[in-house]
């Protein structure tokens, strides 16, 4: 016990007061901490009002978390019918069994079992939400909440990979005129606001095809976010290109194996492992911009919220709805990065 | 001038079957479509009540939503056969000019160089607006012009930002107009203290007063400074399905200057003498399949969503929270402005 | 025949032909079907819509727009008021990064971990959220017009912005500009000189005195007489709000201040990289050559740690720049709200008015990128 203290004391002299300005930073770092801590704490918790059914029961002087639990399901799944629910939470358990599965480092086939799946589950996942075939058909437009957000994000993500890795093989390439293309590509996606790109795929995307045909008005928005993701992702694949040595794809060609080979089974494997952090950085990045949405009426997340917030039976509830959207952003990136973060820490040590 | 000559062809041709006269009617892509995927696509507002409000379990309600509902009545025979697409200030136009949906029924402001210049066209008028200002009791400001020096918020790019920046601008007043993408965040920051005035159409404010914290605290200006004529709005082109459209709202209007209503519609049917009411309900004549519906399509409105009046008070008027009076929105008769040319 | 086919050069033309061939081929069809697709619907297309009168209030300007002015000219109000919002908050998140990050390098364990902290909960908020929240924030915070904070009593702060005189004539400061430039390019040609004179002759010159009084001392004293000199337009409260004067409205701080909190927690993760990335020997090098702190920081620490930084800088530079587009959500005038909002509704041509944003954002974008790659060669350079 007295080892604790003095451990605990010693830590204090050296990491907090170890000079007079030490102790001095420390002191206002207390205090502004404080500061800010203590009327969070009093709206968040204190304050707060957590029991009820309508606004009215609302009284406190902190948040009204009755809110949130009144529009609970409409902030997971939009306005997806209530007795389809189900599917929904379907597709939750089966993404998170596989991604248990292959959390497994000894299964066998592991490298298979996870290219099968990246294969199947899209399309199943897709079935599972629009329907058809017996299922009855759920609209995209009354898909809705976090259940949208995190769809508009992994689907616009494994567009733009196979998009991206392209694209970064366009930039290394040996021929100019394919480099210059896949620079320009890039480059211009890069350079554009995504409120702007998800303005650009709306309005101009129905323009653009024949007339006759319709874009469904989330695959509009997930092409336009998947454009520049991809541009993006091309980065951070070509971090991992230029890691390379040029020796492996000269050994490949010596071996007898053409670009297309040498590429495929020799550089890309291992351009991916090490390029796999900062894809996952770039992923976090898109699953932010997806907020974005809202700008052309698709509820997600965010929409959802601000949809509630003009609901006249709880008008004044908007600092509940930013907040509560915004710790469930925050929790799915900080889980993300802190992954990134691992997969970076194991591959350094390689 | 269609209608006229549709008139006089059926005059002629009252006799022959109807499969005859299918054959003569113009293409119309748009109503084709709508059969096809057996509901009308309809844009409206993303959230105005009284207009256009979707509830917590996304059921929409309003008196633009009883536009698309009556249209649906009268092309599909129920007026559950819609699905709405909710529509921002800026959207609104690319969503209809693109095709995305079949008409507009978003409390939208006719304008010459709207219909100039963005290949859509006017189909009459369902609601008489007028611009005009909420502010907060307590500022004093009593009508328009005591707003001197006074912030405005606005949703960008409507026609509310235009007129009070040229009515403020001929009266030499300095105003400041903040504009804002929705109109959800224009008043959300009118309502935390931004503006002093919020500024929109009459029946708008109407709705997004019950929005604010304070209702009380907050009073409307009974001066406009403008005249908004809002309806629902096609493409151009199609003239078919822009008849559609026009006379399912002209069909409302007359069946409330007629008397008939949802409740005695099916009484009426059957015993009216009155060879309007025969007509406009399908007894009398086949003008349903002039248009290419059938035949009692004004009954199917009538009896699904009501007359002009009916959906009125419901939505807008002394039946719903709004508690608006008809004004300008009355029958010509009762000293409105609404009107229907005959259905002849 | 097949010699042919094998030949490299050969495959290497075709393939880039042909890939050229597909994407104008693609772009084209996309073109001739939109073209297609506006004329069937009877849009208006062309350029003529910018020479027409706008008729637009904007509540922050710094152009001579007025709703009289063309569409152009709100073109242009825009671009200028997205390039003032970009800049201002560049400086202000690099000022705040370069804090942040040395702050999570401190060995004081409380401040470390408060930096770190606010590193954690910024970076994984999307910046839609940063933009909202310090809106209604700065507004909550702030008294109504009437109750306004007075600064001085000539420049006030309330909810409606804050307020600051304008001068009415700009010729005294003007000359104080032209001072305070001529005084400062003395100082850099002293600086010149000292070097020079320390490389022969080994001899010191306190650079540091002289560069108080030719950079921060004359043009202080300079602006200071031309405040002095200049009638000034005070703001006046009247009726609802302050007359006169120039109003830096609240969006304006909200923006700036969202941007660049937001902007300094990746720029803090991207100085304590630089700095981490300075091997340990160079500074154990640079003490046993008995250099003092600052020096070792000065000279040895900052030019290599720059080189690290540059290239991401950039990026974000460049993402203050596109997010400043957000301003859209919280009723800024820049690009964006002007041109895609109120412009496309006046005229409905949403395709020419995408491709004109586009393209200005591009340029702007590419104009940042060139200024902070040559900067980057320079760095480059200098540690060679």
């Amino acid at each position: 016990m007295t080892n604790r203290v003095t451990s605990l004391l010693r830590f204090a002299r050296r990491r907090l007061f170890a000079t007079p300005l030490d102790a001095v930073i420390t002191l206002v770092c207390c205090w502004a901490l404080a500061r800010i801590a203590e009327p969070l704490l009093r709206w968040l918790v204190i304050d707060a009002t957590f029991r009820g059914a309508t606004r009215a029961d609302c009284t406190g002087a902190g948040a009204c978390w009755v809110f949130i639990r009144a529009r609970f399901g409409q902030f997971v799944y939009g306005f997806y019918p209530i007795d389809q629910r189900w599917r929904v939470d379907l597709v939750a358990v089966l993404v998170i069994a596989c991604t248990a599965l292959l959390a497994v480092k000894r299964l066998p086939h592991r490298g298979a079992l996870a290219a099968g799946l990246a294969v199947v589950m899209p399309p199943l996942v897709l079935f599972l939400f629009y329907g058809g075939f017996g299922l009855p058909v759920v609209e995209t437009r009354d898909w809705g909440g976090l259940m949208l957000t995190l769809f508009i994000a992994i689907y616009a993500g494994l567009l733009a990979v196979p998009l991206g890795i392209v694209l970064a093989l366009g930039r290394q390439s040996r021929l100019p005129a394919i480099r210059t293309l896949a620079v320009m590509f890039i480059e211009f996606w890069r350079g554009v606001p995504i409120i702007a790109v998800i303005f650009l795929a709306s309005l101009i995307l129905p323009l653009i095809v024949p007339s006759g045909i319709g874009v469904d008005r989330l695959a509009r928005a997930v092409i336009g976010l998947a454009l520049v993701v991809a541009a993006y992702m091309a980065e951070a694949v070509r971090g991992g290109l230029q890691a390379i040595p040029k020796g492996q794809s000269e050994a490949a060609t010596a071996l007898g194996l053409r670009y297309p080979a040498a590429t495929v089974l020799i550089v890309l494997p291992q351009a991916l492992r090490i390029a796999l952090p900062a894809m996952t950085n770039e992923f976090i990045a898109l699953l932010k911009n997806t907020s974005l949405v809202l700008i052309v009426s698709i509820l997600d997340l965010l929409g959802v919220a601000q949809a509630a917030l003009a609901d006249p039976a709880w008008v004044g509830m908007t600092l509940e709805a930013y907040v509560f959207a915004g710790s469930i952003y925050w929790l799915l990136c900080f889980a993300l990065s802190r992954a990134s973060l691992r997969l970076e820490r194991r591959a350094a040590l390689r | 001038m269609f209608i006229r000559g549709a008139v006089l062809g059926a005059a002629v041709m009252g006799l022959l079957p109807a499969v005859a006269l299918a054959q003569q009617l113009a293409p119309s892509p748009t109503l084709d479509a709508i059969k096809a995927r057996g509901h009308v696509e309809c844009g409206v507002h993303l959230g105005l009540p009284g207009f256009s409000f979707a509830n917590d379990k996304g059921e929409w309600s309003g008196i633009d939503v009883d536009f698309c509902r009556a249209v649906a009545a009268a092309v599909l025979g129920d007026a559950g056969k819609v699905k709405y697409t909710p529509t921002s200030v800026q959207q609104r136009w690319p969503v209809l000019q693109s095709g995305q949906v079949d008409l507009l029924s978003r409390n939208t402001t006719i304008t010459f160089s709207r219909n100039a210049s963005l290949g859509v066209n006017f189909q009459g008028i369902n609601f008489y607006e007028g611009q005009t200002f909420v502010v907060r009791a307590k500022s004093g400001a009593k009508e328009p012009k005591d707003l001197d020096g006074a912030a405005i918020c606005v949703a960008a790019g409507s026609t509310e930002e235009k007129t009070a920046a040229d009515w403020y601008a001929e009266r030499k007043l300095k105003v400041t107009i903040v504009n804002f993408q929705k109109n959800d965040d224009a008043i959300a920051a009118y309502d935390a203290g931004r503006c002093d005035a919020y500024t929109a159409g009459l029946g708008a404010l109407a709705g997004q007063r019950i929005k604010l914290k304070q209702t009380g605290e907050h009073v409307i200006m009974t001066e406009t400074i403008s005249n908004d004529p809002q309806g629902p709005v096609t493409r151009q082109g199609d003239e078919r399905w822009q008849a559609v459209v026009r006379w399912t709202l002209n069909g409302m209007i007359a069946a409330e200057a007629l008397g008939v209503n949802s409740r005695n519609v099916d009484e009426m049917k059957a015993k009216s003498a009155n060879a309007e009411v025969r007509r406009l309900l399908g007894v009398e004549g086949n003008f349903g399949q002039l248009l290419g519906l059938s035949d009692d399509w004004i009954y199917q409105v009538v009896k699904q969503v009501g007359n002009y009046g009916e959906s009125y008070e419901r939505t807008v008027g002394m039946g719903s929270p709004l508690k608006l009076a008809r004004g300008k929105n009355e029958l010509w008769t009762k000293g409105g402005l609404l009107y229907t040319p005959p259905f002849q | 025949m097949s010699a042919f086919v094998y030949n490299r050069r050969v495959r290497d033309a075709f393939w880039q032909v042909a890939v050229w061939a597909a994407v104008v081929g693609l772009i084209a069809y996309f073109v001739r079907n939109a073209s297609e697709n506006m004329a069937k619907a009877g849009i208006a297309s062309g350029f003529d819509f910018l020479g027409r009168t706008s008729g637009i209030e904007l509540p922050f300007l710094l152009t001579r727009y007025t709703p009289q002015s063309s569409i152009l000219d709100l073109l242009w109000a825009g671009v200028v008021n997205t390039m003032t919002v970009a800049f201002i908050a560049i400086v202000a998140a690099t000022l705040l990064g370069f804090a942040l990050g040395i702050a999570r390098l401190s060995r004081n364990w409380l401040l470390s971990s408060l930096a770190g902290g606010y590193v954690e909960v910024v970076r994984n908020i999307p910046v839609l959220f940063f933009v909202l929240f310090w809106y209604f924030a700065v507004i909550a915070a702030l008294p109504g017009p009437r109750e306004a904070i007075g600064i001085f009593a000539v420049a006030f702060l309330s909810n409606r912005g804050l307020t600051v005189p304008t001068p009415l004539a700009t010729g005294a400061f003007a000359a104080a500009a032209l001072a305070s430039a001529i005084s400062i390019a003395a100082q850099f040609v002293l600086a010149a000189w000292v070097r020079h004179r320390r490389n022969r002759t080994g001899r010191g010159f306190p650079l540091w005195t002289s560069g108080a009084v030719l950079i921060a001392g004359v043009p202080l004293v300079a602006f200071a007489a031309a405040i002095a000199a200049t009638p000034w337009d005070t703001p006046v409260l009247r009726g609802f709000n302050y007359r006169g004067g120039f109003v830096l409205i609240p969006e304006f701080v909200a923006l700036v201040a969202a941007l660049a909190t937001y902007a300094a927690a990746f720029i803090a993760e991207i100085v304590r990289g630089g700095i981490l990335a300075v091997p340990k020997g160079q500074l154990e090098a640079a003490r046993a050559l008995g250099l003092g702190p600052g020096q070792v920081l000065r000279l040895v620490v900052i030019p290599q740690a720059l080189r690290v930084m540059v290239p991401p800088l950039t990026s974000q530079y460049l993402n203050v720049l596109k997010n400043s587009s957000l301003g859209a959500a919280i009723g800024f005038p820049e690009l964006m709200n002007v041109f895609v909002g109120s412009a496309l509704n006046i005229t409905g041509q949403a395709v020419e008015i995408i491709a004109i944003t586009l393209a200005i954002y591009l340029v702007i974008g590419l104009a940042v990128s060139a200024l902070m790659n040559w900067y980057n060669a320079k760095v480059a350079l200098v540690t060679q």
